[in-house]
């Protein structure tokens, strides 16, 4: 991963995904909706380069499926455009709402899709292994594990495979079977490792005691500095939140807030949040040309 | 040895009754002062307390690295298990391992094996806004096991077994992240918008179900072998 | 005060018939370097685990362990972590996080170490041991090797005063484990960490090795320095003199006077001082026949290329490759140069995109899906593990045949009779888990013979077992040959083709270079080759075995006058070796 955000500090990190996405869920005001999801698409593109493109449209897809679905189960809505299967009414309102839900939809996976990318497991594990330490090497264990896994039971399948016992062909029940078979001897050899895992554990001191935990993360100073912009740029937000100038009503009636410059400060401070990532990627991508260009 | 384990677990049960009993009704007050999403956010911090007394539990328990490396390599399977069967897209065995887990180690382990699973798979496949339901479905699929699990030897044999695991995963497993649908994706929770989510995941549930019940048809016996053989040749997991 | 102190320790595995350990007795000092050798199940690893408690097995035990002059059980957990290191055989299964950096501290996490002095720690161990460019990687993206050294370096990082290895290099290829092994001399003499090793292949360890533990049947029958355990062994009438390194064992073929060689380079200045007073009458073992192609080959490939993806590197780059007929034939060459690979290309696990595999003249897309491993081909996988689904060999066995059509008592037959070809007979009821590496392998073998194929491919077979089961193994294998069964197999175990093998290949970046018979092919190499080869090729160019040294020696014997002055020498040479230092490289 050559994204800058993602060498910052864990915290900083999950900050930022845990605003983006919280803020993300609630605010369908249109005009914050619009700010989050431009920054979204913005991000995911600097992160998955043209690779991303197809997951964009799929999710664009559902987005607008969503839109158009919602209106079919709330009739409620003074505007109404058409009716359908005895008079049922399909409102402006609704398809609105709809709107908006396929928008929130829409950003909310784009972010997930960003947090997978940014948020790895050895992170999470050093954000929330203190108080967690069995969980946390539980969880740990299961992450080296699995590859693993999936590496043996190729190489058993290969071995089956050789001896006339492929799982990949024959009758599905023949080949539910091999498939088991292959399981089968995954599981005997993986509890057969685990039972020597676990001596290496003790015979490294495991259970003798209290545990203490290593990182390699530090808080650096440009951690401290993107923090203190995510929070003052969050204090924005919530402050129009709490002003009254984020909420929304689509039915049964569309009820918009005023427009005023608490709003555009809102808007600002969510926009500064959401685009922090992405102008860390792109400042860095210009200053490095920049110095290229020089050598 | 079995005592204590069950002891273990009762006072687990307990705390998460006072939680069920005492926390929800007050969440869900409050979430109906929240506005906008407020079925998302009430339904999110529900289930993140049902879980939260199992994990606490656990750590409380300071398990042995036995117990660790068995319940990892079992997590690991359940999550690698979807492998194996690449040829099928659709044929999910991780629900199949969990439930056996559960009836083989309880209540507790099966509830961990299943909530971890289904964390660390997200890890694989990729995050969501359902991932805190997918733990909560497959640790519950764990957690019932175990309780299904304490009838003694019938709950081993196959057709007790394989009708409870496709009934729980049609129930239980398919009602739950069917709720998760619902309440990311419909912004107005109405009669029919629920009845249509429900009735669209019924086919998909279905599959799951037959999958689940055609894996512990095929793999219970083995897999039961292969467990018992570790628990008594090492001792794992016993309190 | 010694380091470690055994004091006649006896013991047994609950339900076992007779004693795992039986009056066993030890002292070993500070700095030592100990090689524990034996073979496999003669209770080096029962041992060796009763040199730490919590890897202590269950069961009934006289006799006292001291470490530092304590009794183990009173030396805490905590303590017995730190000072007391343990590496085991396999390097995958030792591991326990998911991240390099993650899993060098996890020692120091457990005792409780804080941050600060972990971050030195960790450094300090990853510089160390050259692990600085892989810190942050993921641990199943590292090969063997570096899994292996991994765990040494995590344990060093607790900064032991003594390390225990039980068989740290049996699963690693003979370059990563020369690597770890000097390793882990390098940290005797640079730390002065005690060493307490157990190995199967001695060449590497013999030199360093201050003294030698033979351990047979529970008990230790020798303790000596590398130079008179040979002696010692011989005068037990010991069969262990067969495990023992090369030049040792050339030596003591020959019967000479001159002081032990334990390294090539010895070996190599033993031989010229043993052979410089005599005649070499004869230094060429008698004309062998030139190799030649077979003309109607069991197994062949034309032009093969393969490569796993699309935009993946070729792995096959025109493989070219004939297989007589009910022979065997090896093929050596370096890691990841594809040979496996090649393996699964004949038997049709990777397809090629370009070029013919024939299988007894026929091309083998020719072939049923089921066809090609009904009585045709079967592949022993380099893991015999792969291969076991159920609670008993003979239960693994019956799942082969099962759905054949075959009568009961005829199973059974031929189980009984593919069991006594292996030589698992004995171990029909046993959990395969529960067997040894050698017996799990011919166990797999076995299992694998019963789809009666006419070609048999081995990955690796001779990988982690001992000298004897090599031999058994080899026995089978020359017998299956006698029965019509062709086998071709890919080995880095030099000393096993060069042995056994009827023709031998060197592979080398996709392609098999040369094919030649053993001797021919192994005598024109001069650095794959034997250990036998390097040492004697100045004199005798085409001795490849022991054995053929030790032939040509004996050939060119030397008159009795000769001798009896030699033996004078030797005596003169002891006595005053006597005084001096009796280690190291002369």
């Amino acid at each position: 991963m050559d994204d800058v955000f993602s060498g910052y500090h864990p915290a900083v990190n999950f900050l930022f995904f845990i605003g983006a996405i919280v803020l993300g869920m609630f605010l369908a005001h249109p005009l914050f909706l619009a700010v989050s999801m431009t920054s979204s698409v913005l991000y995911y593109l600097l992160l998955s380069g043209k690779g991303g493109l197809k997951f964009l449209r799929s999710m664009v897809l559902m987005a607008l499926l969503l839109s158009l679905l919602n209106p079919l189960f709330n009739t409620r809505g003074g505007t109404v455009l058409f009716s359908y299967w005895k008079g049922r009414p399909f409102t402006l309102e609704a398809l609105l709402y709809g709107i908006a839900t396929g928008g929130v939809f829409f950003t909310i996976m784009l972010w997930f899709a960003c947090y997978n990318k940014i948020m790895t497991g050895d992170k999470f594990l050093y954000l929330f292994g203190r108080r967690a330490p069995a969980l946390s090497l539980l969880f740990s264990m299961v992450l080296r594990l699995v590859p693993n896994f999936k590496k043996k039971a190729a190489v058993i399948a290969t071995a089956r495979k050789c001896v006339g016992r492929a799982p990949d062909c024959g009758s599905s029940r023949q080949r539910l079977e091999r498939g088991v078979e292959v399981l089968s001897v995954l599981t005997s050899w993986a509890l057969e490792g685990a039972v020597e895992t676990a001596d290496s554990m003790k015979s490294r001191g495991y259970g003798s005691g209290m545990r203490s935990r290593f990182s390699i993360y530090r808080f650096r100073k440009m951690d401290r500095i993107v923090a203190a912009v995510m929070v003052l740029g969050l204090f924005f937000v919530l402050g129009a939140v709490f002003l009254g100038r984020a909420a929304i009503t689509y039915t049964p009636a569309v009820i918009m807030p005023k427009l005023d410059w608490i709003t555009v400060a809102g808007l600002a401070g969510y926009g500064v949040f959401l685009f922090l990532p992405s102008f860390l990627h792109i400042w860095e991508d210009v200053t490095w040309r920049i110095l290229r260009s020089r050598i | 040895m079995e005592t204590t384990a069950k002891k273990k677990l009762g006072r687990g049960i307990i705390v998460a009754i006072l939680v069920i009993v005492l926390l929800i009704p007050a969440t869900l007050y409050l979430g109906t002062k929240l506005s906008g999403r407020q079925y998302y956010i009430t339904s999110l911090l529900i289930i993140l307390y049902t879980m939260l007394p199992f994990f606490l539990a656990f750590e409380k328990r300071r398990p042995q690295a036995r117990d660790l490396v068995v319940l990892a390599v079992m997590c690991a399977i359940a999550v690698a298990s979807r492998l194996v069967f690449i040829w099928a897209p659709h044929f999910k065995p991780m629900a199949a391992i969990i439930i056996i887990a559960g009836v083989a180690f309880g209540a507790e382990a099966g509830f961990l094996v299943g909530a971890m699973s289904a964390f660390v798979s997200q890890f694989f496949w990729g995050q969501g806004p359902w991932t805190p339901w997918q733990m909560f479905a497959f640790g519950m699929a764990g957690f019932l096991a175990g309780l299904f699990g304490r009838l003694g030897p019938v709950a081993r044999k196959r057709i007790p077994l394989c009708i409870f695991g496709g009934l729980e995963v049609l129930l239980v497993v398919g009602t739950i992240l069917n709720s998760s649908t619902l309440f990311t994706v419909v912004s107005h929770i109405t009669m029919e918008s629920a009845a249509a989510i429900y009735l669209a995941g019924l086919p998909v549930d279905a599959i799951q179900a037959l999958a689940t019940v055609l894996m512990l048809l095929a793999a219970s016996g083995p897999m039961f072998e292969k467990l018992d053989r570790v628990k008594t040749k090492y001792g794992v997991m016993e309190g | 005060m010694a380091h470690f102190e055994i004091k006649d320790l006896t013991f047994s595995y609950p339900e076992a018939g007779k004693n795992a350990l039986e009056g066993v007795s030890l002292a070993i000092r500070q700095g030592e370097y100990i090689t524990v050798c034996g073979k496999s199940g003669s209770g080096k690893t029962t041992l060796m685990r009763h040199l730490k408690t919590v890897l202590t097995p269950h069961g009934c035990r006289t006799g006292e362990v001291l470490f530092e002059g304590r009794p183990l059980g009173e030396v805490s957990q905590r303590e017995q972590s730190a000072k007391i290191g343990y590496v085991m055989q396999n390097p995958d299964n030792q591991i326990v996080t998911d991240k390099v950096w993650h899993e060098l501290a996890f020692g120091l996490e457990s005792l409780g170490t804080d941050q600060r002095t972990m971050r030195l720690r960790v450094a300090e161990m990853a510089s160390y041991f050259g692990i600085q460019t892989w810190f942050h990687k993921n641990v199943t993206e590292l090969s063997g090797g570096q899994k292996q050294l991994l765990n040494l370096a995590s344990i060093m990082a607790m900064q032991p005063t003594v390390l225990i290895l039980d068989e740290p290099t049996s699963q690693l290829d003979p370059i990563a484990a020369a690597d770890f092994l000097n390793t882990v001399r390098k940290i005797n003499l640079e730390l002065g960490t005690t060493v307490i090793l157990s190995e199967h292949r001695l060449e590497e360890v013999f030199p360093a090795a201050d003294r030698v533990v033979v351990v047979e049947g529970g008990r230790i029958i020798a303790v000596e320095p590398p130079r008179a355990i040979g002696e010692r062994l011989r005068e037990l009438k010991s069969d262990m003199l067969v495990s023992l390194p090369s030049p040792v064992q050339i030596y003591y073929g020959t019967g000479s006077f001159l002081e032990c060689p334990l390294t090539v380079r010895e070996g190599r200045n033993w031989l010229s001082r043993e052979m410089a007073d005599r005649p070499l009458t004869t230094v060429s073992l008698p004309e062998e026949e030139a190799y030649r192609e077979p003309s109607k080959p069991a197994l062949e490939l034309k032009e093969v290329w393969f490569r796993y993806e699309k935009e993946l590197p070729d792995v096959l780059k025109g493989v070219s490759l004939k297989v007589e007929a009910a022979s065997l034939h090896g093929i050596v060459g370096g890691n990841g140069t594809g040979k496996s690979t090649m393996l699964k290309s004949v038997c049709g696990v990777c397809k090629p995109y370009r070029g013919k595999v024939f299988l007894e003249g026929k091309r083998i897309e020719k072939y049923k899906a089921g066809e090609l491993f009904e009585n045709c081909l079967a592949m022993l996988p380099q893991d015999p593990q792969s291969l076991f689904v159920k609670k008993t060999v003979r239960a693994d066995l019956e799942e082969m045949l099962s759905g054949r059509g075959l009568k009961k008592e005829e199973r059974e037959e031929k189980i009984a009779r593919l069991a006594e070809e292996c030589a698992v007979t004995e171990l029909l009821d046993a959990h395969p888990y529960d067997l040894s590496g050698g017996e799990q392998q011919r166990a797999a073998l076995a299992k694998v013979l019963l789809c009666d194929p006419g070609i048999l491919l081995l990955d690796e077979p001779t990988k982690g077992i001992d000298s004897f089961f090599k031999e058994k193994l080899a026995r089978i294998l020359k017998r299956l040959n006698r029965r019509g069964v062709t086998i071709l197999m890919v080995s880095h175990d030099v000393e096993f083709c060069a042995r056994y093998a009827d023709a031998v290949s060197m592979f080398f970046d996709g392609g098999v270079i040369t094919t030649n018979t053993p001797r021919r092919f192994f005598s024109q190499n001069s650095f794959y080759t034997t250990a036998a080869n390097r040492m004697s090729r100045h004199l005798f160019p085409d001795a490849v075995t022991n054995e053929d040294v030790i032939a040509l020696c004996r050939q060119n014997s030397a008159d009795e006058d000769a001798i009896a002055l030699r033996r004078q020498d030797a005596n003169d040479e002891k006595m005053s070796a006597l005084h001096g230092q009796n280690k190291g490289d002369i």
